[in-house]
């Protein structure tokens, strides 16, 4: 057995009103390929932030080498040897290969830039990636995606890394890119570099790990060798918890058709066609980047549709911005509602009535009286805990701001709403009622998309449910049939 | 408590002028000088309403400066060569440049070009245009009437040009807290994505306050051009400078979004007082410059400071 390298023990991280970490120990070999599985908000990404510096926890220790550290910070984290590459690169653009490979640091003479000398340095170490068909003068942004991801890992060996942390890195990449990264990670393992790597994807964790640790809400779940786990078990024990009774009942029959999609592309989609009926919710499930929120998009407007058709109450609905889409009766509460949903430095009353300044306007002049009591009626129907309507938007908890979110599109009485994403960081009372709101709008004949990555809750509002997977619709599920293997399935493209 | 002193700390600053400069020469406060004051700001003033609706739309428009330079030269060139009614040479100029405007508006929708970079293109084509004209040489021999906008007295005491400008704010008081496209500007000052996810057609939006933004340039070069009985290539220029300070002054946010018609006003008060009582007292223009300036980077920063240092505070209460 090789020695451990780091051993994270006992980490725990609390944030107002959720533990994003509870007491969570991971330990890495040295020479292993380690694998970190979970679902989103699982806590993946602010365990591996405690390793970067960027995240302080508040119990627990680090143990990098035998030595113990309470936290680290970013220099602290990056002179033990600690690299981390994230989903966003973190290049210059516009500098080239070899300037970013260096940056920040002093090669040769100490005052002048020696570009020859880097050139050749960059050249060294991607050849012991086995890489020689990339130019060190050439600028990042001129690479493909795949390519900057190597300059990046590039940039890490030449820091003489010991622990790589690799976030999603496959994600962006098409197969053959995803089997020279493959390659590359061999050659790093070979020369004992430990790699802490994160990924959705099952069957690339099966090739390349040999340890995986599962995540969920914020703890660890099992540490397992790959040869002694199954594909099923791995995905038990991610989405394992048990359905409870956080929800509310939903009384309403489904009724006409109010929406229906033809062969919609566009924004990264291809081909979507499905049908919404009055009093439904309709799920939309799979996993980030499946093309989810951009399908929103296209119905709100938001980005422009390439093709194919749709039908609001059978009249063509053809949009070209939001502004139409809600004069249609169409909303979209977005997924982030601090740079979508909201303008944080309104009021809550400013908010509200967005979307209706022209309604409640004559020749151009808002009521004001109106608008006033118009949103101290919303207020009060969706209990919005503020001190006076007046109160800034930033000054409220999520689950308020997300209540004020709503009450604009209550305000704008829409026949179709779409939520994407409508309880992200929002506390459980506050949930339940929006679930409860959302059952509302159906039965006064609302019909609403819904999108979530939380895979509970979807089962649990869902009347049907409608599976993407990389832009494409790859499976539809009646109420029976859900299941979270099942759904996990099409949307993973494995079925 | 904060957000209240900061709302008054234009006006604050305005009294602590006013007294100061009371203290230091008889002649500031009486009430020759104080209509003096206004008829001094009421060029400035007019386009800093202009200026303050595109700021706090998100944008900025540093165009108007030489528009009014512009302006004046093709309405004075009406009036004396065009033979047309005095009325409607003043509207031809104030319609080209509102049409100016529009076109700062829509080159910087279309093009998602910076602001910054269109309507400084712009302010250079306006000045190259008002020096083409006549080659440089200023308009004389302009018609008796047209004295009365710049020159002019409501009985014999209030000035004209005081009267347009007070319409003029009113104005835009009245389209920043009344109405929808007021709200609109706040909306896409602030967050623009937010705005058109909430339905604001934020081109139109952004078009129509570049072409207010013109419109009030010419307006101003009109009255300028009244004032100085002439039309001037160079008049005007650099007063676009004035109005942004005088915005910032007063409480409007530069990123856009925030500010109030309150504010515009103590801002262009505090800054027409400035010039006038440090003029009053004898400093020298270069040194009037500079007071500007410290006054601008002294009230930016005290900004800056307050909301860094309150960011700080709710960023420690979080962890």
């Amino acid at each position: 057995m090789a020695e451990t390298i780091l051993d994270l023990k006992n980490i725990t991280k609390i944030y107002p009103g959720v533990k994003a970490l509870d007491s969570v120990s991971f330990d890495l070999h040295q020479g292993e390929i380690h694998a970190l599985i979970g679902e989103n908000g699982a806590g993946k990404s602010t365990l591996i932030k405690t390793l970067s510096g960027a995240v302080i926890p508040d119990a627990g220790k680090i143990c990098f080498e035998g030595v113990d550290y309470m936290s680290m910070t970013p220099q602290l984290s990056k002179s033990l040897g600690i690299e981390i590459i994230y989903q966003e690169f973190n290049l210059m653009p516009s500098l080239s290969v070899a300037e970013n490979i260096f940056m920040g640091e002093r090669i040769g003479s100490k005052t002048i830039f020696n570009r020859v000398i880097i050139e050749k340095k960059t050249k060294e170490i991607f050849a012991t990636m086995g890489i020689n068909d990339i130019d060190p003068h050439k600028p990042v942004k001129e690479l493909s995606v795949a390519y900057m991801q190597l300059v990046e890992i590039a940039r890490s060996l030449s820091k003489n890394v010991k622990v790589l942390v690799m976030d999603e890195p496959t994600a962006p990449l098409t197969e053959d890119e995803v089997e020279i990264l493959f390659d590359i990670i061999g050659k790093l393992k070979k020369k004992g570099v430990s790699i802490i790597f994160i990924s959705h994807r099952l069957k690339e964790i099966f090739r390349i790990a040999d340890r995986v640790t599962v995540m969920r809400d914020g703890k660890k779940i099992e540490t397992n060798k790959i040869e002694q786990i199954t594909r099923e078990k791995l995905i038990k024990s991610m989405v394992g918890r048990e359905l409870n009774n956080t929800y509310p009942q939903k009384e309403c029959s489904i009724g006409e058709e109010i929406l229906r999609l033809e062969n919609v592309s566009g924004n990264g989609d291809k081909n979507i066609s499905f049908a919404l009926h009055k009093g439904e919710i309709l799920g939309l499930a799979g996993l980030v980047g499946a093309g989810r929120t951009e399908l929103a998009r296209l119905l709100f407007g938001a980005d422009p549709m390439e093709g194919g058709r749709v039908f609001l109450e059978n009249e063509i609905y053809n949009i070209k911005s939001p502004k139409q889409a809600i004069e249609k009766g169409v909303g979209l509460i977005p997924e982030d509602r601090k740079t979508q949903g909201l303008i944080l430095n309104f009021s809550i009353i400013w908010n509200t009535t967005m979307p209706i300044l022209k309604q409640i306007s004559k020749i151009g002049i808002i009521d004001k009286k109106r608008e006033a009591v118009l949103v101290k009626k919303l207020v009060k129907e969706l209990i919005i805990k503020t001190p006076s309507e007046k109160q800034i938007v930033s000054n409220l908890s999520g689950g308020n701001q997300q209540k004020v979110v709503l009450a604009k599109w209550l305000a704008a009485n829409c026949k179709v709403l779409i939520f994407d994403e409508p309880t992200r960081g929002i506390d459980v009372g506050a949930k339940y009622e929006i679930y409860k709101l959302m059952n509302k709008l159906c039965e006064e004949g609302v019909g609403i998309i819904m999108i979530s990555s939380d895979m509970e809750e979807l089962i649990a509002m869902s009347d049907r449910m409608i599976v993407l997977c990389e832009g494409e619709q790859s499976g539809q599920l009646a109420k029976n049939d859900f299941s979270q293997e099942i759904i996990l399935a099409y949307a993973s493209g494995s079925k | 408590m904060k957000a209240k002193l900061k709302k008054n700390v234009v006006w604050l600053m305005l009294i602590a002028l006013i007294i100061i400069f009371s203290m230091e020469t008889p002649y500031f406060f009486t009430q020759g000088n104080l209509i003096t004051i206004l008829r001094q700001v009421s060029n400035t003033g007019i386009i800093t309403v202009g200026m303050s609706l595109v700021v706090i739309g998100g944008g900025i428009d540093l165009s108007v400066g030489t528009q009014m330079g512009l302006n004046g030269m093709v309405t004075a060139l009406l009036l004396t060569t065009s033979g047309l009614p005095v009325v409607i040479c003043c509207l031809i100029g104030i319609l080209l440049s509102a049409f100016i405007g529009f076109i700062n508006g829509t080159i910087i929708t279309f093009t998602k070009m910076p602001p910054l970079i269109a309507t400084l293109g712009m302010s250079y084509i306006c000045k190259g245009f008002a020096y083409l004209i006549t080659g440089g040489f200023p308009v004389y021999g302009l018609p008796e009437q047209i004295k009365v906008l710049g020159q002019g007295y409501i009985g014999g005491v209030f000035p004209v040009c005081v009267l347009i400008l007070i319409i003029v704010i009113a104005c835009g008081a009245f389209v920043l807290n009344k109405t929808h496209f007021g709200r609109q500007a706040y909306a896409i000052g602030s967050n623009e994505e937010a705005a058109r996810l909430t339905g604001v057609n934020v081109n139109r939006v952004r078009i129509s306050l570049y072409t207010i933004s013109g419109m009030l340039a010419g307006l101003s070069g009109v009255v300028l051009m009244s004032r100085t009985n002439s039309g001037q290539a160079t008049s005007g220029t650099g007063s676009e400078m004035d109005a942004l300070i005088a915005c910032v002054v007063g409480g409007i946010s530069v990123v856009g979004g925030e500010g109030n018609a309150t504010g515009i006003i103590g801002g262009m008060l505090v800054m027409g007082v400035l010039a006038n009582g440090m003029a009053v007292m004898g400093m020298s223009e270069y040194s009037q410059t500079l007071v500007k300036g410290l006054v601008l980077v002294a009230v930016v920063a005290l900004d800056s400071f307050t909301k860094t240092y309150t960011q700080k505070v709710k960023i420690s209460k979080v962890d």
